[in-house]
């Protein structure tokens, strides 16, 4: 199976653009036509949070008309720009946002495919930083443990581990430890998919591969500096495609959302092309 | 270290989703550079309480968080200045001990070794010298939660937070990071706010402390008015080993089916049903034919634990009296013994209804 990752939306409402720079509208509705004609269409798409820009319910209604093309099911979790509540009205459909309340944890397991997804909310209202819940761990442990057979993937907005880039770890997961502890248990945790970055980061993590994913629209600037400015930069929108085969595991690709030059041929004939 | 700061919540209450108030509106008010801990059994409000001062969650609608005259009700976690230290040491595992201080530190504009220099003095300051270029995966639990503590206190933060930061570690090790923290404090006067479930924590480290229970506080004091002088049953209870025995009130003492419990004050009136209650390390055994002996009891059980002994004592009443004594000797099942109580250490209660709930 193909699973598609797309993240960091950022949508606004009334056609206003992102830091009066980014129409992340029109990016995230490239990128829907773009994955809808895909070769090998995905069998579903997750969305690692940042899914609009201020949390409102109107940012939300836009967002909700532009995945409606999508020709595979979707699933949401919250960044730190989205708002639970609102998310959850905008989405009543979506049956596994339902909470016990409008502020619960938005976390759930995904069944319906040969690789299990399993998502972390890591939200702190207000705050730009992730926090990871003591009984979150406890309820991730315990879905695990009940198959530990099955391939899974984590997927959750704050990556549980630092970058390098100083303004954005500065507003990283406080407490990733408590994720390391748990996943290090479960070896068939394929990937820990995060957004948050804006960019394709790869690091080991708790004895699996954990990553973020490239902007839909925007980038953060390339700044491995612990004083870097927090400065975003156009370079070409991207998304993921974690590709899952029995043998071959869990392989992971970015893709850039555009159109380019191109495919040109490497050979003529049987020759390569001089 | 900045001048301390002074924290007040203003009626701040946290109710989470499903409707239970997790805290019920408080008022606290904790004065600069005085440690105060958070005490209380699990679902007491005392987290709720600590994440509310953090910026982690913040208090239902008419709730104000004050850090001295600034109202950061609103300001999210990463803009109060807060430094934290958690149970789980929230630590990278990806980066040496250095690394992870310096993380939390901020190094901007700071030369290399003017940086280096600060690493060095908070390693000295948690007692890891030298260990700067360890991995964190090479480090105890103890060093790990040393390691968290520099980083927390990097940033030179303008108040302390730490939740349960001992509760992982084993008895020995706790008890010798306890002293280094409480020294700590100390020196550095900054503000700090500790939450445990653990009573000796709270009394070893706390200049106040604050009990709670159920979403509400129970009773704040200094660890020797909670100790000396709790205000209700449920904090008699959590606190220590307290005997309790039931009698008739009569002039200057309680009558008990066993002798006589001196109560100064019986509330003032004789004839009545009442309850004393006493700490099992002032009673004292004496010899059964002396005329010291108020109360007399059978030795149902006893527990030699090396710096004293603890017996049970049935004194006819519903519970056994607790006893423990420094006394170098062996006592008996089934031997007859005398007791007695000091009239300073016995404590009545104010009438109550009675919680249900009972713990020895």
């Amino acid at each position: 199976m193909i699973l598609c990752q797309i993240s960091d939306l950022h949508i606004k409402a009334q056609g206003k653009k992102s830091y009066r720079v980014v129409d992340t509208a029109e990016s995230l509705r490239r990128c829907v036509a773009q994955v809808n004609r895909l070769k090998q269409r995905p069998d579903a798409v997750v969305f690692t949070g940042d899914l609009v820009d201020f949390g409102l319910a109107d940012e939300y209604a836009v967002l909700r008309e532009l995945l409606a093309p999508l020709t595979m099911p979707y699933y949401l979790l919250p960044g730190n720009h989205d708002e639970r509540g609102a998310l959850r009205r905008a989405f009543p459909d979506h049956a596994y946002l339902r909470g016990s309340s409008d502020d619960a944890r938005i976390e759930y397991v995904i069944e319906d495919h040969p690789l299990r997804i399993v998502t972390l909310d890591t939200v702190i209202p207000r705050s730009s930083q992730g926090e990871l819940a003591a009984a979150s761990m406890d309820w991730l442990d315990k879905v695990l443990s009940e198959q530990p057979q099955r391939p899974t993937v984590i997927a959750m907005h704050h990556p549980p581990f630092t970058t390098g880039i100083g303004h954005m770890d500065d507003i990283g997961l406080i407490n990733p430890q408590l994720l390391e502890q748990v996943v290090r248990r479960h070896p068939q945790v394929e990937r820990v998919i995060c957004g948050h970055l804006h960019r394709s980061i790869q690091t080991r993590f708790g004895g699996t591969m954990a990553s973020t994913c490239p902007g839909v629209s925007h980038q953060v600037v390339l700044d491995l500096d612990p004083q870097a400015p927090s400065q975003f930069v156009m370079e070409p929108p991207g998304f993921q495609l974690h590709w899952w085969g029995e043998r071959t595991g869990l392989i992971s690709h970015t893709a850039y959302v555009g159109e380019f030059d191109g495919p040109y041929p490497f050979y003529d004939g049987d020759q390569l092309i001089d | 270290m900045n001048s301390s700061l002074s924290i007040k919540l203003r009626q701040c209450a946290k109710t989470f989703g499903n409707g239970a108030p997790a805290l019920e509106p408080i008022d606290l008010e904790i004065h600069p550079g005085e440690t105060l801990v958070l005490l209380g059994p699990s679902g007491c409000g005392k987290t709720t309480t600590l994440r509310l001062i953090a910026g982690l969650e913040f208090p239902d609608a008419g709730g104000h968080v004050l850090f001295g005259d600034d109202d950061v009700t609103d300001l999210p976690i990463e803009k109060r200045g807060v430094g934290m230290v958690f149970q789980n040491y929230a630590l990278f595992p990806n980066m040496t001990v250095g690394e992870n201080i310096a993380y939390g530190l901020k190094i901007r504009k700071m030369p290399a070794a003017e940086r280096a220099a600060r690493i060095d003095t908070l390693l000295e300051m948690v007692h890891l010298q030298g260990l700067g270029h360890r991995r964190i995966d090479q480090l105890s639990g103890g060093q790990k939660q040393r390691v968290a503590l520099a980083r927390a206190l990097a940033v030179e933060p303008r108040v302390l937070l730490l939740d349960e930061p001992l509760t992982a570690l084993d008895a020995k090790l706790r008890e010798t990071l306890r002293a280094d923290l409480n020294q700590l404090l100390r020196k550095l006067g900054i503000t700090a706010i500790y939450v445990t479930h653990d009573q000796g924590e709270a009394m070893a480290l706390g200049d106040r402390i604050v009990v709670m229970e159920r979403g509400k506080i129970a009773q704040i004091g200094t660890p020797q008015d909670i100790y000396y002088r709790p205000a209700s049953e449920f904090v008699a209870d959590f606190i220590g080993t307290m005997n309790r025995v039931s009698g008739v009130t009569r002039v200057g003492h309680l009558q008990i089916p066993a002798g006589i419990v001196p109560l100064a004050n019986a509330n003032g009136k004789a004839d009545q049903q009442a309850t004393a209650m006493f700490r099992p390390e002032d009673v004292e055994i004496v010899p059964l034919d002396t005329a010291g002996a108020e109360m007399f009891g059978d030795v149902m059980s006893t527990f030699f634990m090396g710096d004293r002994t603890r017996l049970l004592v049935d004194v006819g009443a519903d519970m056994p009296v607790i006893v423990e004594t420094r006394r170098r000797g062996v006592w008996h099942a089934g031997e007859r013994i005398g007791l007695r109580v000091p009239e300073h250490a016995v404590m009545q209660l104010p009438v109550q209804h009675f919680s249900g709930e009972t713990r020895s």
